[in-house]
């Protein structure tokens, strides 16, 4: 493929990443009820980096199925994500961390100590990790080119820059202040959808169309005894490796600076956690089921020369075409940008809060830092990537990719013991995570970075051979060599058990600070503090002027946000600030966790020290806090409980109420229609009377025309009130039913003949399609006659003028016998079908003459079929008009006593 | 002779009413709804209108307002004749500006009267 064309593909991929980022942002995702949990998961997929995207089928190629292992172990952390994580989030938004550099640091006393060792270790494990990934971009862009690379366009560091861009636009943008970054966190996401696309299609193109199934690969594998051995373990040493692998990765998932700041930072809802638990296992199973396959397929189809960690894009290349090479290049690229995107992200803030703030700032009343803090900030990051792109093109050409990520792995497991103790264990010390920290790195520096600098530069084979000062066992790879495990598994296990025995020892035989132990409680206990009691666990003596701690902020945030910041406090708790104001303990916690997200924990707290005096409050004090948050708890719970009973109570008071009123209502609704519809006969037999009473010399015909017109009236008067009654009978419930075994046909035919004259004068055409085996059921014979009539009728009324048809079919179907009436009137709609059945409804249709009827027929009806356990309902008929119909189930399971009153 | 335009939905009282009002001498206008009542207004002007409230397109009500807001329609007399009962009804009649509301069933008596009354 053409390296223009490849390089401005790229660009449009960024691009509509950018875009994608930008709209998420504005319509904050993250909080979406739906897709907000979708995209928490699938950021925390940003483990799998170019590294899995490439390396795992290059490790697959050389060891076997040991690639399995570093999946397994974040596998076997999920299950306890919820407990592990969710306290881990907790302790972040209440202390306002930023950093995992933060974390450790605020835990062991705000100490910057902790803060500077731990992001310059984190710096030095993970820049070649960085390195990796732009390594990966390089190699894969020759591999799709075919290395026809420009001389004058470097396209590995035209991507590193722009990558950087959207880093620097989507990153910084909230780099004080701890606002969801949703755009950056939606792109991740995104990207991983990516990758795993990308990897699935290609696996299935390849796998099973073009190599003819996995079947056939392995069955063919099996053949060459070469290959044979990757799918066995086969020795001690070997499952040794296993469990290393599965420990450090486990780790890693956790504490990755890029796994951090997914899963703890930018977490918005612990909800979210569940979430995650299934489904990142389920995509790191996912993205794995092709990786040996296709690693084997390498082996047998690529020449021997052939780099296996690129066997997938050189495959898709031989085999594929061009678009599906460069559909796996882009998997790549999506998994290594992500990557870059947040462990930039996250270093570059660890690098200015913990490296330069620290260094450089220094309390002053008058020296306005907030601007030097972002652009320190943007420089960091920056600076990351020219570290990492430095590390790719110096020293990472020839080093596998695996070995490099194995490396940042195993690195930064080492902050794992200090991590997790200071998690669980309230012993635990500032001095021993520092001293375990620093034995752990120095032996991985030691055995682990120096080897492969070393033979990276082409020096110090002596050396390795020999050991220190020719002693044997201080080589660097003495150890491994000595067990029989393989180099890196035995300097990663020496590293870490080193670095716990180290911590586990010095801290029990150190004494803590106050501050250290006031942390350690509220980290260890963090879920039995309520929030309120939270800010009286501050350090700080109260009655600083107001003023101070406003300079402070504005030094730090700039103007516009500190207002902000301020006018929320002042808000929350009500408080009108003037300059006469003295700030108390609460207040200046507050500042100091706004410091925090700005300029890391350590800083944070010297800024405060210089205004405000420190308050040593002793450790039971710190209890004294936390009992007292307990006992609040405790009673919130118990006003919790008594409040829920009286909303219960309330609201189901409320319902009652409710339902009387509407019956009431619904009382008075039916008898002002029910005066109505007796009013408007009355009105005309009245004024007929009149009429009648006052013309003596009325013509005969007029005097028979009226006559006839009263009588018809007194009929719809009389016809009105049965109506009335009979519903009334129904809806009180004193109607009973006088159930016998009756034959429906026979009740269908009588209910024909009543109203056969209707039928002849109108000239309809009545159409029965009656089973004659239809079988007997329970009915009450009148009622269903009454039923049959009024539908019939109805149908007759309202079924075209000019060629009127009617249809009834009655079968059986699930146990009931069902009848339709249809007529081939004007149908109805699906609004009127729905209120039909309501008293006094009448079809609206101003084209008819309006029907003569009481407006009662239909409410009967349905009090009807329902008091035989039946339905009844009415739909528009294809074709035709309308088309009501009603069960009556044969076997009567239940006699509804109750009748609905709608 | 006076023009009177009825408007009701119900046959056997727009029949008494037709006949009641053609003895009486009066020009009779008949709309068995309220579709029908403007179309017939756009097309001649009545000096009464006897006006049904609930029709099943356009009720009483519209139309009243619709007269009683039209500057050429406006001098024209409408008495309500309704089955609605309630002050309420009543009132909202009066405010849309009719002349007078008779509750049905309404004395023939009084509803002549009335007419007379508007319409000299």
């Amino acid at each position: 493929m053409n390296g223009l064309l490849l390089i401005a593909l790229s660009a449009a991929y960024l691009l509509v990443l950018f875009f994608i980022a930008q709209w998420a942002e504005k319509r904050n995702v993250l909080s979406w009820k739906k897709t907000g949990p979708f995209i928490y998961a699938l950021s925390i997929a940003v483990y799998c980096s170019a590294w899995t995207f490439y390396g795992s089928i290059g490790r697959a190629a050389t060891s076997g199925i040991d690639f399995i292992a570093i999946y397994l172990g974040p596998v076997l952390v999920f299950p306890l994500w919820w407990i592990v994580v969710r306290k881990i989030t907790r302790i972040v938004r209440v202390q306002h961390i930023t950093s995992i550099a933060d974390f450790l640091a605020a835990r062991y006393g705000k100490n910057q100590q902790i803060g500077t060792l731990v992001a310059l270790l984190t710096l030095v494990a993970v820049t070649p990790y960085i390195a990796l990934q732009i390594k990966a971009i390089g190699d894969s862009f020759i591999v799709v080119t075919g290395g026809s690379a420009y001389s004058w366009l470097d396209p590995v560091l035209v991507t590193t820059i722009a990558i950087c861009a959207f880093t620097l636009i989507y990153g910084t943008r909230f780099l004080t202040g701890n606002k969801p970054k949703n755009g950056m966190v939606t792109a991740v996401a995104l990207e991983s959808l990516v990758k795993l696309g990308a990897f699935l299609i290609g696996g299935i193109v390849l796998i099973s169309y073009v190599f003819g199934g996995s079947k056939k690969v392995f069955a063919e594998a099996m053949q060459r005894p070469e290959l044979q051995e990757l799918f066995t373990l086969n020795s001690v040493s070997e499952s040794q490796d296993w469990l290393w692998l599965i420990v450090i990765s486990g780790f890693a998932i956790v504490l990755l600076p890029r796994q951090f700041q997914v899963s703890a930072i930018e977490n918005q809802d612990e909800r979210h956690l569940k979430k995650a638990m299934w489904m990142v296992p389920l995509y790191l199973l996912l993205i794995n089921i092709f990786v040996l396959p296709i690693a084997l397929a390498g082996r047998m189809y690529l020449p021997e020369s052939s780099p296996s960690d690129y066997y997938f894009l050189n495959l898709a290349n031989a085999y594929g075409g061009n678009w599906l090479t460069a559909l796996i290049y882009f998997g790549g690229f999506s998994a290594a940008t992500s990557m870059m995107v947040v462990s930039s992200l996250s270093l570059g803030n660890m690098l200015s809060t913990n490296v330069v703030f620290p260094t450089f700032l220094r309390p002053s009343k008058t020296k306005d830092y907030s601007t030097k803090i972002i652009l320190t900030k943007r420089l960091s990051l920056i600076s990351i990537f020219i570290l990492g792109y430095a590390y790719y093109h110096y020293l990472a050409i020839n080093t596998p990719l695996v070995s490099i990520g194995l490396t940042s792995f195993a690195g930064v497991a080492q902050l794992a013991p200090a991590f997790f103790g200071g998690l669980y264990w309230r012993g635990a010390a500032r001095k021993g995570a520092l001293a375990g920290i620093l034995v752990g790195f120095g032996i991985w520096l030691y055995a682990l970075i120096l080897p492969t600098l070393l033979s990276n530069l082409g020096l110090g084979a002596d050396f390795l051979a020999n050991g220190l000062w020719g002693i044997k066992s201080l080589s660097p790879i003495y150890f491994g060599a000595a067990t029989g495990m393989s180099a890196f598994t035995a300097a990663a296990a020496i590293s870490l058990l080193a670095n716990l025995f180290v911590f586990v020892l010095v801290s029990i035989f150190t004494e803590q600070t106050k501050l250290e132990s006031n942390q350690a409680e509220l980290f260890v206990n963090i879920f039995r503090i309520s929030r309120r009691n939270y800010d009286k666990a501050g350090i700080w003596q109260a009655d600083v002027p107001y003023l101070d701690i406003k300079s402070l902020l504005i030094n730090f945030l700039g103007d516009k946000r500190t207002e902000e910041v301020l006018d929320r406090y002042a808000r929350i708790n009500g408080i009108n600030f003037n300059e006469t104001v003295q700030a108390d303990s609460r207040m200046i916690s507050y500042a100091e966790r706004l410091l925090t997200e700005a300029i890391g924990p350590a800083s944070a707290r010297i800024m405060i020290a210089s205004v405000a005096q420190g308050d040593e409050i002793s450790i039971y004090e710190v209890m004294d806090i936390l009992r007292e948050s307990k006992e609040v708890l405790q009673l919130n719970k118990d006003l919790r409980q008594k409040h829920d009973q009286l909303a219960r109570a309330t609201d189901e008071l409320q319902q009652a109420n409710t339902r009387l009123l509407e019956y009431s209502d619904i009382k008075d609704e039916f008898l002002y229609t029910v005066t109505h519809e007796l009013r408007t006969p009355l009105t005309a037999i009245r004024a007929q009377a009149e009429i009648l009473e006052d013309d003596d010399e009325m013509p005969e015909a007029d005097r028979k025309m009226f006559l006839s017109s009263i009588v018809r009236e007194c009929e719809r008067l009389t016809k009105l009130i049965t109506n009335v009654l009979d519903l009334e009978k129904f809806e009180s419930g004193s109607q009973k039913l006088d159930l016998k075994k009756e034959s429906l046909k026979e009740l269908i035919i009588e209910a024909k003949d009543t109203l056969r004259q209707l039928i002849v004068q109108k000239e309809i055409e009545l159409d029965c399609q009656i089973n004659s085996s239809l079988p007997e059921a329970l009915m009450d014979r009148d009622r269903i006659i009454q039923v049959m009539v009024n539908l019939l009728s109805n149908a007759i009324k309202f079924c075209n003028s000019e060629n009127g048809k009617v249809i009834i079919t009655a079968y059986v179907l699930h146990d009931n016998l069902k009848v339709n009436v249809i007529d081939n009137g004007s149908g109805i709609s699906k609004e009127e079908a729905k209120l039909v059945f309501d008293k006094f409804y009448q079809v609206k249709d101003q084209t008819r003459k309006k029907p003569t009827g009481s407006g009662l027929g239909l409410a009967i009806c349905k009090n009807i079929i329902q008091m035989h356990g039946g339905e009844i309902w009415v739909q528009p008929e294809p074709r035709m008009g309308t088309r009501f119909s009603f069960t009556i189930p044969l076997v009567l399971q239940q006699m509804p006593t109750e009748k609905e009153t709608t | 002779m006076k023009k009177i335009l009825i408007v009701d939905d119900e046959p056997s009282i727009v029949m008494s009413l037709e006949y009641l009002l053609r003895r009486k001498k009066f020009d009779v206008l008949i709309a068995r709804n309220g579709t029908e009542a403007l179309n017939i207004l756009g097309k001649s002007t009545p000096d009464l209108i006897l006006l049904d409230i609930m029709m099943p397109d356009v009720d009483g009500y519209e139309i009243c307002e619709f007269v009683k807001t039209s500057p050429e329609l406006k001098h024209i007399k409408i008495i309500f004749l309704s089955a609605k009962s309630k002050k309420s009804d009543i009132e909202k009649g009066m405010q849309l500006g009719a002349d007078a509301y008779m509750v049905k069933p309404f004395s023939t008596k009084d509803l002549l009267a009335k007419v007379n009354e508007l319409v000299n």
